[in-house]
């Protein structure tokens, strides 16, 4: 402890030295008294102090013994001994208060100056003092707590009050010192966290004589070790509820953390997994993502790569699995952090991707077809393997530096005669964007030509300007030289037709004649026998005589019927009108079909186009047709006898119906074999020779049943077919 | 010239063929009867006389070449084809199964005479030959069973001892069912029952010097 300052002692260290002078001119030694006092209080180390004034005190008394004489000189030293001396002692014991007082005061500084509550108590735990921090944050004074009964226990936060009163208790009944941490109501209501700390303090006896204690204010502390408490909080649920598996594992692989997403994922426990590192991954995968992962720890660079994991339902699935090592300062791995991401769908998505792609291609490189792209100048952009294996070049040979490569591939792939034309017509297709179709030589990788069938479509983008040309090229040599022999064949075929025709004709009509002809034969010869029979039979040799007669005038009306047939055939088609000539046939037959009670219906389709054939013979068709229809129904008793013939027009040719409402046909193809017929005597030409004539015009003749019942005779003649 | 009772049917589609083949028939005095379709014919009652059968190929129905086929089976009349357009295959066709002749259309008197004097001859030795063999049938019919074992033995040539030894019975009584059975055979002799069984198609199981 240090004393005031000597400047403070200067007024009365100038008192005593004026009176120390005034008694050295006296005689008196009052300077020794002045300065056995003063000395004590100047000099710091008590001891040298106490043996200086004693000292001076004991030169004092002696100066006075020496200045006085006798008796009187002894009664004077010793009064001025005893005097000094009980004025030292009074001094040296105020100075001990006063240093006493100095201690307290300083301990109050403490107290009060500390940064916290400072408190004690009696043994009873009344408070006998609170530092002013105290008043100052509670806002009560010591009384003020007392009043209540409960110390401070009341200004504590509700939900800790009991606890702190329990530990407060414990500590009191036990004398142990007391600890707890808990929330303090401020002055204005606020609680704030606090460190309570108390400690007994005992008599001789043992006996607890008071608390003290301090209270300090951790609410900074406690808030962010709550603050921190709460991000990690939040951080463990981000990481458990995110959508994503997470897990972290050791340097060496080993798994320390798995979170729950990734768990439910595989569908194992932690433990599970933890006991088989490489048991979820794919077998085919195992290896590869060991040597991945060892070479990564081996680097200490991130992991990333792609393998299937076994799902919980036992399925693999692709996942992405990213991983990072968390470094320490000196460049170990502490610790792996990792995701995976289920990439199955995307997976899928990209292999579809690229199986289409693959696809794509190996359709282009198998199509029968050649394909090629070209920018909208003709630089070739793309031909496709075949087209380039066709050809014997390169897509790299034909590009032409800066988009030339139009005139260098014309040159090197297109016949010199054809050049020019092509080059004028795509040329043209370049600034109009029209589709090409076209046909040219086109030169083959050994040199050849062949004849091929160029088409192209230009694709514009959204402002409609010319994109990129798509061709294709088909090789036609083959099907040309197929066509021309076709062309050839079908000469021959026509030529054939016409002979069948001539031998089924000549079969038809010898049949025709043949019938009558036996009736002749046969006729004559019976009127033969009956008149050279004895006696003759004259009236049956009459009979057989007329039958013989009636059968030689059939056969002389086939005759004038086959004449008939060709009279008006000049063997020359011509153009003309169906409808004429199916309006003509109904004129021939006009009383014949009135004669067998038919109805006869038309339905001509007017404007129908010309067509080119022989009228003699189509009427002749028509004619048997018509004739046919009305004998199918000439049995009919009662029943309405519909004939119904219409004409249309109809894919590129012209087809005519005949329609009866007879009984219909057994056999819709039989009737045209040659000779066979239904009727008893029928006659007219077969529908084998209709049919003849039908398809020498390149058409068909063909029966289909009607509706409700009857037979539809139908014909088609093209108009190509002229 | 056809003093026995005896019919000649005619199946042709055309009446003006069907009359007139009537009308020569008839002068020749023929018993005839026409037919317009091969199911009329089917469906006529025959007599039981002699007949044949003059047939156009070419019928509404059924054609002449699938009537012969289906009449192949059993005993019938003789065909005799006649046709407007005859070639060669049809004609080979026609006479393998049997048919008398192939007449082309208009064809001569005299070769159809010819050819029904031809079909009414065969069918007349036909019908006898059928007679003959019901005949012999009925004998055969009538044997004993142990008769019946006893034949074929004996048309094998084996001897008495061998034939009764083949059976496991007596010599003797091996004996009395040859007499019987030659007796009910009509047979007068070995040679006789030979010709007989051979008709009747009796195998000829057993080799005298065989087995």
């Amino acid at each position: 402890m240090r004393g005031p300052g000597i400047r403070q002692y200067a007024p009365a260290l100038a008192l005593g030295c004026a009176g120390t002078a005034l008694g050295i001119m006296e005689q008196e030694p009052y300077g020794a008294l002045f300065l056995a006092l003063a000395v004590p209080m100047l000099v710091k180390r008590r001891r040298v102090a106490v043996v200086i004034a004693l000292l001076l005190i004991v030169v004092g008394a002696l100066i006075v013994f020496l200045s006085s004489d006798g008796f009187a000189s002894v009664a004077r030293s010793a009064a001025f001994l005893l005097c000094a001396l009980g004025a030292f002692w009074l001094v040296n014991m105020w100075r001990a208060r006063a240093h006493a007082h100095q201690h307290l005061h300083d301990a109050k500084l403490i107290v009060e100056s500390m940064p916290g509550l400072g408190w004690a108590t009696d043994a009873k735990g009344n408070f006998v003092y609170v530092n002013p921090s105290v008043v100052e944050y509670v806002g009560k004074r010591t009384d003020e707590f007392n009043a209540t009964g409960r110390t401070g226990l009341e200004a504590v936060h509700p939900d800790e009050a009991e606890r702190v009163t329990e530990a407060w208790l414990t500590s009191m009944r036990t004398g142990t010192s007391f600890e707890s941490i808990h929330r303090i109501r401020r002055s204005d209501g606020e609680y704030r966290w606090f460190h309570a700390y108390g400690r007994p303090h005992f008599d001789e006896q043992g006996n607890i004589l008071g608390w003290f204690g301090t209270t300090i204010d951790i609410d900074e502390k406690k808030r962010a070790e709550q603050r921190l408490q709460d991000s990690e909080r939040q951080l463990q649920t981000l990481i458990d509820t995110m959508p994503v598996m997470i897990w972290c594992a050791s340097p060496s692989g080993v798994p320390i953390y798995q979170n729950p997403k990734t768990l439910q994922y595989l569908g194992a426990t932690f433990e599970e997994i933890g006991s088989n590192n490489f048991g979820v991954v794919h077998e085919d995968d195992v290896a590869g993502f060991q040597s991945a992962w060892a070479e990564c720890v081996e680097r200490k660079t991130s992991l990333s790569l792609v393998c299937r994991l076994r799902y919980k339902d036992g399925n693999y699935r692709w996942n992405r699995i990213d991983a990072a090592p968390l470094l320490s300062e000196d460049g170990e791995i502490i610790e792996w952090y990792g995701t995976n991401v289920d990439i199955e769908e995307l997976h899928q998505t990209q292999e579809e991707l690229r199986a289409n792609a693959e696809r794509l291609t190996l359709m282009l490189d198998t199509l029968p077809a050649f394909v090629w792209c070209a920018s909208p100048e003709g630089q070739p952009t793309y031909f496709n393997e075949p087209l380039m294996k066709y050809s014997g070049v390169t897509l790299e040979e034909l590009r032409g530096v800066n988009g030339s490569g139009f005139a260098p591939m014309i040159s090197s792939l297109v016949h010199p005669a054809d050049a020019s034309f092509l080059r004028h017509r795509f040329e043209q297709s370049f600034k109009s964007g029209e589709p090409i179709a076209l046909k040219y030589r086109h030169r083959l990788a050994d040199g050849h030509y062949h004849l091929v069938d160029c088409r192209a479509r230009v694709l514009r983008d959204c402002q409609s300007r010319l994109f990129q040309w798509y061709g294709v090229i088909v090789d036609v040599e083959e099907e040309t030289q197929a066509q021309a022999q076709l062309q050839k064949a079908q000469h021959q075929l026509e030529l054939a037709t016409r002979a069948a025709s001539l031998s089924e004709l000549s079969a038809s009509i010898a049949h025709e004649l043949n019938q009558p002809l036996v009736a002749v034969v046969t006729n004559s010869s019976a009127t033969e026998s009956w008149l050279g029979a004895t006696p003759p039979n004259i009236e049956r040799a009459k009979t057989s005589a007329r039958k013989a007669v009636d059968a030689a005038n059939d056969a002389a009306e086939v005759i004038s019927r086959i004449k008939a047939l060709f009279r008006q055939s000049g063997g020359a088609k011509s153009p003309g009108n169906i409808n004429d000539v199916i309006e003509e046939a109904c004129r021939l037959l006009r009383e014949r079909i009135s004669g067998s009670k038919c109805d006869l219906r038309t339905h001509l389709e007017p404007d129908l186009p010309v067509a080119n054939f022989d009228k003699g013979l189509i009427l002749q068709v028509l004619v048997n047709l018509i004739q046919n229809a009305m004998d199918a129904m000439a049995t009919l008793n009662g029943a309405i006898r519909l004939l119904e013939i219409s004409s249309r027009f109809e894919d590129g040719q012209i087809l005519v119906d005949v329609r009866d409402s007879g009984i219909g046909l057994h056999d819709n193809e039989k009737i045209f074999e040659p000779f066979y017929t239904t009727k008893h005597n029928g006659m007219g030409i077969g529908l084998s020779i209709c049919r003849s004539i039908v398809g020498a015009h390149a058409g068909k003749l063909w029966a289909s049943p009607a509706e409700p019942s009857g037979t539809v005779f139908s014909f088609s003649l093209p108009l190509s077919g002229g | 010239m056809y003093s026995e009772d005896h019919a000649v049917f005619v199946i042709d589609d055309d009446k003006r063929v069907r009359d007139g083949l009537s009308e020569l028939l008839e002068s020749w005095q023929v018993n005839v009867a026409t037919f317009a379709t091969a199911q009329e014919y089917l469906d006529a009652p025959k007599p039981e006389n002699p007949s044949c059968l003059v047939l156009d190929v070419r019928l509404p129905d059924i054609d002449g070449f699938e009537l012969q086929a289906r009449l192949a089976d059993e005993p019938h009349p003789p065909i005799i084809f006649i046709t407007g357009h005859g070639d060669i295959p049809m004609t080979v066709r026609a006479m393998k199964l049997g048919a008398i002749d192939f007449l082309p259309k208009p064809f001569k008197d005299h070769d159809l005479r010819a050819a029904i004097e031809l079909a009414l001859a065969r069918d007349r030795e036909a019908r006898r030959d059928r007679t003959a063999l019901n005949e012999l049938q009925s004998r055969l019919e009538r044997l004993s069973a142990r008769e019946r074992d006893v034949l074929p033995l004996v048309v094998s040539g084996l001897m008495n001892k061998q034939g009764a030894a083949e059976l496991g019975i007596s010599e003797i009584t091996f004996q009395i069912h040859r007499g019987n059975m030659m007796r009910k055979m009509h047979a007068d002799s070995l040679a006789d029952l030979v010709r007989i069984a051979s008709k009747l198609r009796v195998p000829i199981t057993h080799s005298r010097h065989g087995n």
